[in-house]
């Protein structure tokens, strides 16, 4: 059975089945889609379980032609339907699984206008988990692109009181990034050769199935030579071919050997900062982080979840899965600037975070800081950083949404998220208290939770790293004393002293049901990962290394 | 002696070819025979008898866009049936063409008259009796326009088409409509004096008027670059003003502010067809080097049809800039003057022929629902007038939605697609020249469908973010909205299937 298929098109089904039922079914939209990311998180369980630890390839491979485009004298471009999924995919996969479904929970919240809103969340659940699945490029920007769409309608209408403005920032921002890595998606396809097709077009072989490495090699000697008559190419989106060199046409700009100079860069390196640039602005980077803030604030706590847990993920699975491979030397060439970027994330996004007193702002810049440790990570090169990075990823993503949980769990409460208009929360509220707090000591990197894992193994593998200077990395560590200080600092204020809540006459309630069960399996699972990181390590391991030959 | 044997091969000639452009014949008939009809029948609808009144009208009505609808099926019918038994011919000692690339651009114009007609049935608007003959005659100088390869053809074939375009701008006989008319007609003449202007030189360099022959280009070759370029652009100018190229784009917003919105659809999308078929031509004639011009006027136009869109409150107007952004994006193609560069044209006109009919349907229905009233002294098409639209009438909504995604160029939609090939064809035109201005082409061409996402998103922002007023309801009757989906299916089936159509355009 295609099971990857299913992960897509399963919630994109759904979407439409709930966009077109009578309105007398208006109740069972939630728990529609709530069913739909039970099956979506069953199916992520069940392949993270057959997900084969030894195997550093893609795994679970379904490939079908989708579109084959005649380019003229230029041969043919081909795009296909290609998913799969690694080390590097599996946990954000499983990470997707988790969060959509823990955000479906928190949806039945939303009161207005349910159609519409579940509609749009199976359908960025879709393409979200597209996302992370699709191995053609150009089936990788689709999803890519098209998660925009719900995500600009999910803010904009059922947001907070500037939703319309943080809608639009949002899309166009990430439209912006998304543009850069459109113009590096054309000057790639129209470089890189598929090996396999062009060996059947031009007749050294017959069908696809034939293909050895010997043809291919052939293949790739035929077109340094330029013997293969540009009729005959097969260009391609496929993301396996454009990491090997040889797949590259010799009078391509792209091409390894090329030597072209663009405003004073190498073609290849302007085309790996392009990528960078798009993919940091999703992450968010310091500097093009400023979208974050305002999308989190306006956004209903579910999207918050959302964007939090899954979307900024996407930032960083798109540096693992395009341009590292792809850009290996430039990638080295440039280390430092990226760590720098990381750490400048890393501190920037923590002081924000200690001067903020809307708890959901906070908590945006808390993810920026958070995320800097992912490109720290990255950046350094090294296999602990990398398996850092994936690590602090999926961690993040974990934590991140338990926190706007937590945020949202206040918020519906009294509709006041200014830190300083509460005080002894503790009091009345034992169960949320014991809640945050897990969260903020999981978050700030106390041992034995997730968080801990995933900022030092990317610090370690900062120190470790040849490319970048010590003070760079010893910068990013103070991050963690400025992080254990924003988050310790808020519990203080909240949920500590004499019970005070600023306007609130009511009683304020503990948990309900419903929220402890969405926060309490997050606590365990931060609390279960951070004591056996091989969990996702195991995942990781193999690909990376794999990876980092390239280097 | 010779010289009878001459005439006598000549009459034949004549003859087959008249033989061979069936459809305009057949199409200059119907046109004769709508005035005629039109006659009889407004005598028949004037009749005032008290019970029947309005009957009568609409018979008068029915039957005028009744024939005219036939009539452009059976035209439809045999450009298609040329389609497979015919190959390249010239006609008219070397007038007109007739190859495959004519022969498809004469059935997209042929389409485009079948989606206006349309249009009309579904709106339910009532036009006199001059209306549809003017509509046939358009139609039959875009065809001639597609076949031309004289210059003097060339200049008929689009004489044609903008005197009888005058006319249907001022067709409302409000005063906007003369306004925009008369706005029309003077840049119109004065763009077509300039393009006669150059033609007239470029006959005195080659001593020929024809473009396909091998003699008009080495007339140019061996005139003085500069001399020739001069020509050239002045014969250019003429065509820039047809598809509305920066800087002839000025008449664009206030004709399409006034003309009926059936028939401006029908002009953001035919004549630019044909005569983008023409500036193939006279590209592929002339020797001389313009890449630098075309990219120096293509991003002109992207760049002033997308950012005076941003200011824009009134739809058609907005609309009337991004077809000039528009213009622009298929102006790249031209840049490169490479195969893959015509091909991914051709696809960006057929992806903006649905578009543009799908956009202006959608908004024309959303303008004249009943219940829309506003002041005299306001616009039925001010944008402020869609407000939550879309949540009254979701589906309504999704298509708008649809079309302005494919506008701004976002997948999943076919305009994605068109951006994604003229802009491949762009990057390979650069990395063979190497020269910066493409670059700048391509970079910024491509960062403007951020600043174009803006004005586009307007329309669904308005429909769906903000609350309608009080007792406002919006229904599209059966038909309205099966032509809505007939149009917007395309723009995504083109999107998942952009293969089908390129490789159709491949064969031409």
């Amino acid at each position: 059975m295609p099971i990857l298929s299913v992960l897509i098109f399963l919630p994109l089904i759904a979407s439409l089945v709930v966009a077109f039922s009578p309105d007398q079914f208006k109740a069972y939209f939630k728990w529609f889609t709530l069913g739909v990311t039970a099956i979506e998180l069953a199916i992520c369980i069940y392949l993270y379980q057959n997900f084969n630890h030894d195997v550093a390839d893609y795994q679970f491979l379904e490939q079908l032609d989708w579109i084959t485009l005649p380019l003229g004298n230029l041969g043919i471009g081909s795009i296909d339907y290609l998913l799969g999924v690694d080390g590097i995919s599996m946990p954000m996969v499983l990470l997707t699984g988790i969060v959509m479904f823990v955000g479906a929970l928190s949806s039945f919240q939303i009161e207005q206008k349910e159609r519409g809103y579940f509609s749009l969340y199976l359908l960025l659940t879709g393409s979200v988990i597209g996302c992370f699945m699709a191995l053609d490029m150009f089936l990788f920007y689709l999803f890519f692109e098209f998660m925009l769409l719900p995500m600009y309608f999910l803010i904009g209408i059922w947001g907070g009181p500037r939703k319309e403005y943080a809608s639009i920032k949002f899309f166009l921002y990430t439209l912006f990034g998304s543009i850069f890595i459109l113009i590096v998606m054309i000057a790639l396809y129209l470089s890189v050769v598929d090996p396999v097709e062009t060996a059947v077009r031009i007749g050294l072989i017959n069908d696809v199935s034939e293909i050895t490495p010997q043809i291919i090699t052939e293949v790739q000697n035929l077109l340094k030579d330029l013997k293969i008559p540009s009729e005959q190419i097969v260009h391609t989106f496929d993301l396996r071919f454009m990491p090997d060199a040889g797949n590259f046409l010799p009078d391509s700009w792209l091409n390894i050997l090329s030597g072209t100079q663009i405003f004073s860069f190498s073609a290849r390196a302007l085309a790996f900062i392009l990528l960078m640039i798009g993919f940091g602005i999703k992450l968010p980077a310091v500097p093009v982080h400023t979208w974050l803030p305002d999308a989190h604030v306006e956004a209903p706590t579910p999207v918050s979840v959302v964007l939090a847990g899954i979307l900024l993920k996407i930032g960083g699975y798109g540096f693992l899965r395009i341009a590292y491979p792809i850009f290996p030397e430039v990638a080295t060439e440039y280390a430092f600037v990226i760590v720098a970027f990381g750490v400048l994330s890393i501190i920037y996004g923590a002081f924000n975070a200690l001067a903020m007193n809307d708890l959901k702002k906070m908590i945006a810049y808390s993810s920026v800081s958070h995320m800097g440790f992912v490109l720290l990570g990255i950046g350094s090169l090294t296999s602990e950083g990398i398996n850092g990075a994936v690590y602090q990823m999926f961690s993040h993503g974990v934590l991140s949404a338990m926190l706007f949980l937590l945020v949202g769990v206040l918020y519906d409460r009294t509709h006041d998220r200014r830190i300083d208009s509460y005080q002894g929360l503790a009091n009345k509220m034992p169960l949320y208290t014991a809640m945050t707090a897990i969260a903020f000591f999981a978050s700030l990197g106390l041992p034995a939770f997730s968080g801990f894992i995933g900022e030092v193994f990317t610090l370690m593998g900062g120190f470790n790293s040849p490319l970048i200077p010590r003070w760079l990395t010893a910068i990013a560590a103070f991050g963690l004393v400025l992080g254990a200080g924003y988050f310790l600092w808020t519990l203080q204020r909240i949920f500590f002293g004499k019970y005070w809540v600023r306007q609130f006459e009511g009683t304020l309630e503990d948990l309900t049901f419903r929220e402890k069960s969405m926060l309490y399996p997050l606590a365990i699972l931060a609390f279960v990962f951070g004591i056996f990181p091989h969990l996702i390590f195991d995942l990781t391991n193999a690909t990376i290394s794999e990876l980092l030959k390239l280097f | 002696m010779t010289k009878k044997i001459y005439l006598a091969d000549l009459l034949e000639h004549i003859l087959e070819s008249l033989n061979i452009i069936s459809p305009e014949v057949f199409l200059g008939a119907v046109f004769l025979l709508l005035i005629i009809a039109e006659l009889f029948l407004y005598k028949y609808a004037s009749q005032k008898t008290d019970l029947s009144e309005s009957t009568n009208e609409n018979t008068y009505q029915n039957t005028l866009w009744g024939i005219t609808l036939i009539s452009v099926l059976i035209a439809l019918n045999q450009v298609i049936l040329q389609f497979s038994n015919t190959n390249d011919t010239f006609l008219f000692g070397e007038m007109l063409i007739l190859d495959s690339k004519a022969i498809f651009f004469k059935a997209l114009n042929t389409l485009s008259v079948f989606f206006l007609l349309a249009h009309i049935y579904v709106s339910k608007r009532k036009y006199a009796g001059e209306f549809y003959p003017l509509v046939i005659s358009v139609l039959i100088g875009l065809n001639l326009m597609t076949m031309s390869v004289n210059l003097l053809m060339i200049y008929l074939s689009i004489e044609i088409v903008s005197i009888s375009s005058y006319i249907l701008t001022a067709f409302n006989k409000t005063r906007k409509a003369a306004e925009g008319g008369l706005k029309y007609i003077l840049f119109g003449a004065a763009a077509s004096a300039v393009m006669l202007y150059g033609m007239s030189l470029l006959y005195g360099m080659t001593g020929t008027l024809n473009i396909a022959s091998p003699d008009f280009s080495r007339g140019i070759a061996q005139t003085d670059n500069i001399a020739s370029t001069i020509a050239i652009v002045l014969t250019l100018c003429g065509f820039l003003f047809k598809i509305s190229a920066s800087p002839f784009h000025i008449w664009t917003p206030d004709v399409y502010q006034s003309a009926p919105t059936p028939i401006v659809a029908f002009f953001a999308v035919a004549p630019k067809i044909a005569a983008f078929l023409v500036i193939i031509r006279f590209y592929s004639a002339v020797p001389n080097d313009l890449q630098v011009l075309t990219a120096v006027i293509a991003l002109a136009s992207i760049t002033f049809g997308n950012f005076s869109a941003l200011w824009q409150k009134d739809t058609k107007r907005l609309l009337a800039y991004s077809t000039i952004a528009h213009t622009g994006f298929m102006l790249i193609g031209l840049v490169t003057l490479s195969e893959l560069g015509v091909k991914s044209v051709v696809f960006y006109l057929i992806v903006s022929l649905f578009t543009n009919f799908s956009a202006f349907l959608l908004i024309d229905l959303a303008a004249n629902r009943t219940g829309n009233d506003v002041p005299e002294s306001t616009s039925k098409f001010a944008i402020d007038n869609f407000k939550g639209l879309g949540r009254i009438n979701p589906l309504f909504g999704i298509l708008v939605v649809i079309v302005m995604i494919s506008l701004a160029g976002l997948p999943p939609t076919a305009g994605f697609f068109a951006k994604l090939n003229v802009f491949s064809a762009l990057w390979e035109a650069y990395q063979l020249s190497g020269r910066q201005i493409l670059l700048l082409l391509f970079a910024f061409g491509l960062l403007n469908t951020v600043i174009s996402l803006f004005f586009y998103l307007k329309i669904p922002f308005l429909m769906f973010f903000k609350e309608s007023e009080e007792g406002q309801t919006f229904q599209l009757s059966t038909e309205q909205l099966a032509l809505a989906i007939l149009l917007v299916l395309p723009i995504l089936l083109l999107f998942f299937k952009a293969d089908w159509l390129m490789n159709i355009i491949s064969q031409l």
